[in-house]
């Protein structure tokens, strides 16, 4: 009788879809992204922008900054226990690439996903892939009408340079998704990727501010993982410093490091020493009123697997969003067969020009 | 589809699953411009090694028990991207290069890899390439939905031979041949292991077909004699000698006997044989071995005392001039009978067809190791074929037609194998490439072949065999699906008869 209890649970769990319904509120993107695809001059050849170097973007990492103050708090190690109580477990991350580029602009792909856990059940909800056509022409307007409609945010902000263009575009959805879990799911635990800084152009104050408190509405409580961190103490990395206590533990380093008076952490930062082997991860910590920051980890511990100290569910996100070379030869031919247009591959002058003669 | 690379004459094509539904055997046609096509045949279909599918096969094993449902895909992006993951490569042979319509043999032509438009070629347009002849069609099935027919003079003068493991459709193919040659008003005769060629003149219903009239069935012993006069004195030694292994001393003493009668004009017999034995001054132990071996061969009840009681085979074979289907039907008869019975009627109708006697005639060998000599396969696909005896071997045992006839032979059938074995033993006859029969042949479904040779004028093709309205009788007979009827009695299977 408890067994299929816990089955119909599960079952239910595996039904309900938290971003059902999620597409007329993603209508922005589709609707920018085909008025953008449609701009695009089909005389044009576009280079295929893959092989890029800085092609790629999926870690929210850019609002990790602060600087450290010298303080008579010394770092002590919090244990974290699992707490044996179950709840659920959602992960958010977003992905972006650059799919190919013209003399006028980029084209630009993106993916998210949501991804929840209750026990061994484990059911996603992939958003994407968008393509967007980004130019010097409609960048200010695909800006401002991204951030209006996914965030509502009115407030007139200048738009980025274009070759940081799907690294923003990329952020505001990731914000997007970040604000649909907050408010959709109920008494679970939100794990995002990054931090919970806010006050930049991408993480604006009001927006982090109802995911905060939206979440802590829902009985939610929130824990981003940044997986590189630039904040240092006397020189050290963060997330080197250990204190020699067995793992699990926290270290708390939010009170060693002042923030800018721009931005604000609306969470605790800790450095989570979660496996006995290689990593340690910043993690800020918004546990909600009704729990601990060490409650909403150990419920981490009990309810999600760790790999290498990182959540499950976690790595799921990041899997099912990132875009694989597969997904661009595939994003590139909907592109030469929907839209008309002529993907080619980068020339190099240099190779043009000198092999087989130039050594390099 | 794309033209990949070339490996020998094997071209590598990348297809999505959706450009065309590919079998092993089908044709493609590679146009490039000034009328120049490329003939390729797909021999293999693989996966696509697309860059990054090991990282995506890797991430979609570490996510398999995540249940994903895709949203707001408005565009069907993924659709794409599914395609490219399920891209194909396929092995396809290059068979031929036609320019303006002829096969331009040596050419080095290729098609290119960027212009070049590749399709789906059907039987038709294949025939008009390779110029097949249609004088005598038989239809033998379908090429790629397509019908295709033969010319019957492609198995004029030609060794053809039907393989196949079993229930694969080669007696199958191999009647529908014969009733096609008839048709034509060829004269096939059968060596018919398990009489299911008796009836080929009755449609499937029991009524009599278009070749009912032109088929004539000899049963060994029954409506099937002859006199040991007619067999001749060679035969009748072969028959003792390699069927009832009768020494040296005992042949050379028979001979011996066989010249002294004819001599003397007396009527060779098991009766005067059997008096001169008794009558000749030879050792006991060689009178004792010849007179059992003697009686032996009077029990078969092929042989008859009464020349009016003969039955002669060139009248046989002459008294229909539209076609014939003379079946021996050696059905039921003993291994060593068997052997007799073929070694007899080679001979004889191989000097019917030095004489001139009877007309060129097809002969259907079905497993014809079970009774044919070592020494004749030789002589029949060299002597006996040049005087007009033209075999279609059917077999499902390749390894045991001698390696030097599948190197003359002129027309293969090829069904279903798997056993490589078998496939090794096919891939040395010299029409076929080893390579197309090993990846074709392990891929064909059942009454599907692989036509190698003349009558596809060398360009391999898969044929989906057509049906047949003829009692075939080939089926076995089976213990459960026949129920648990009691087997009738001798008197019980009288008493039905009358």
């Amino acid at each position: 009788m408890h067994l299929s209890l816990v089955d119909e649970e599960g079952a239910e769990f595996m039904a309900s879809r938290p971003l059902e319904g999620a597409e007329t509120e993603l209508k922005a993107f589709s609707e920018v992204g085909l008025a953008s695809l449609n701009t695009m001059d089909k005389r044009s050849v576009f280079l295929n922008d893959v092989l890029r170097g800085t092609n790629g973007y999926d870690d929210q990492d850019e609002t990790d900054t602060g600087y450290v103050r010298l303080s008579d708090d010394c770092l002590t190690a919090i244990p974290v226990e699992p707490t044996g109580i179950g709840r659920d477990v959602a992960s958010v991350d977003v992905s972006s690439i650059r799919i190919a580029e013209d003399a006028k602009g980029i084209v630009i792909a993106l993916r998210g996903s949501l991804v929840r856990r209750r026990g061994d059940r484990v059911s996603a909800d992939v958003l994407g892939p968008f393509l967007l056509y980004v130019t010097e022409q409609n960048k200010d307007f695909m800006y401002a009408s991204l951030r209006s409609r996914l965030l509502g945010e009115e407030t007139p902000v200048e738009s980025p340079q274009l070759d940081s263009m799907p690294k923003r575009i990329c952020n505001l959805f990731d914000r997007w998704m970040q604000v649909s879990a907050a408010t959709r799911l109920r008494d679970s635990i939100l794990l995002f990727d990054g931090s919970l800084m806010a006050g930049t152009v991408d993480s604006p104050t009001r927006v982090m501010e109802h995911i905060v408190l939206a979440s802590a509405t829902n009985g939610n409580s929130i824990i981003a993982f940044s997986k590189m961190t630039r904040l240092r103490i006397l020189g050290v990395r963060i997330t080197e410093l250990r204190d020699g206590h067995p793992v699990p533990y926290l270290l708390r380093v939010g009170r060693l490091i002042s923030q800018h008076a721009r931005f604000r952490c609306l969470g605790r930062i800790y450095v989570a020493h979660l496996s006995p082997l290689f990593y340690s991860y910043r993690v800020d910590v918004n546990s909600g009123p009704e729990r601990s920051d060490t409650d909403a980890v150990g419920s981490l511990l009990s309810n999600d697997a760790l790999i290498y100290g990182y959540p499950e569910t976690l790595v799921y996100a990041h899997v099912l969003c990132t875009f694989n070379k597969v997904d661009v030869i595939g994003l590139q031919r909907f592109l030469t067969e929907q839209m008309e247009i002529t993907v080619t591959e980068d020339t190099n002058i240099r190779q043009s020009l000198f092999l087989p003669f130039d050594r390099s | 589809m794309k033209i990949l690379k070339k490996d020998g004459d094997v071209l590598q094509l990348l297809a999505f699953p959706s450009d065309v539904e590919m079998r092993k055997g089908d044709y493609l046609v590679a146009e490039g411009g000034q009328g120049r096509k490329a003939l390729l045949q797909v021999i293999d279909v693989g996966y696509a090694n697309t860059p990054g599918m090991l990282e995506d096969l890797l991430r979609t094993m570490s996510t398999e028990k995540v249940e994903v449902e895709t949203r707001a895909d408005t565009l069907n992006i993924s659709s794409f991207t599914l395609l490219i993951k399920d891209a194909r490569v396929i092995s396809a042979k290059i068979r031929a290069i036609v320019e303006n319509g002829k096969v331009a043999h040596g050419s080095s032509w290729l098609p290119s890899r960027f212009r070049g438009k590749i399709g789906k070629v059907g039987a038709g347009l294949l025939k008009e390439f390779v110029r097949l002849t249609n004088n005598h069609p038989i239809s033998l099935g379908e090429v790629g939905g397509e019908a295709f027919s033969f010319d019957a003079d492609s198995l004029d003068g030609r060794l053809t031979i039907i393989t196949g493991k079993k229930e694969t459709g080669k007696s199958h193919a191999a009647k529908l041949i014969c009733t096609s040659l008839v048709e034509h008003g060829a004269a096939v005769l059968v060596f018919d292991v398990n009489g299911e060629y008796a009836n080929l003149g009755r449609s499937k219903e029991g009524a009599p077909n278009n070749i009912y009239g032109r088929t004539i069935v000899l049963k060994p012993g029954v409506s099937f004699r002859i006199t040991m006069e007619e067999a001749g004195l060679g035969v009748m030694l072969d028959i003792l000698a390699h069927i009832y292994d009768t020494p040296t001393t005992s042949c050379r003493e028979f001979a011996r006997i066989w010249r002294h009668l004819r001599h003397a004009g007396i009527p060779i017999n098991f009766e005067s044989i059997e008096v001169a034995l008794e009558n000749t001054g030879i050792h006991d132990s060689v009178r004792e071995a010849l007179s059992s071996r003697i009686s032996a061969l009077e029990s078969t009840g092929f042989f008859t005392q009464q020349a009016t009681k003969a039955t002669h085979l060139d009248r046989v074979i002459n008294c229909s001039k539209g076609g014939l289907l003379l079946v021996l039907n050696m059905r039921n008869l003993f291994a060593s009978t068997r052997r007799m019975v073929v070694e007899c009627v080679l001979s004889q109708v191989g000097g019917f067809l030095g004489k001139s006697l009877v007309p060129p005639l097809f002969l259907v060998a079905e497993e014809a190791h079970l009774y044919l000599k070592n020494t004749y396969w030789d002589d029949l696909v060299t002597r006996m074929r040049h005087l007009g005896l033209f075999p279609i071997f059917v077999t499902n045992q390749p390894d045991t037609i001698p390696q030097t006839v599948y190197r003359q032979a002129d027309n293969i059938l090829l069904f279903n194998f798997t056993n490589e074995l078998d496939l090794e033993a096919i891939s040395k006859a010299s029409r076929a490439d080893s390579e197309s029969v090993k990846r074709i042949a392990t891929a064909l479904p059942p009454r599907h072949c692989l036509a190698l040779g003349h009558l596809v004028g060398d360009l391999p093709l898969v044929v989906n065999v057509r049906g047949l309205n003829a009692m075939t009788m080939g089926e076995t007979r089976l213990f459960f699906a026949g129920g648990s009827v009691k087997a009738r009695s001798r008197r019980e299977m009288v008493a039905a008869a009358s």
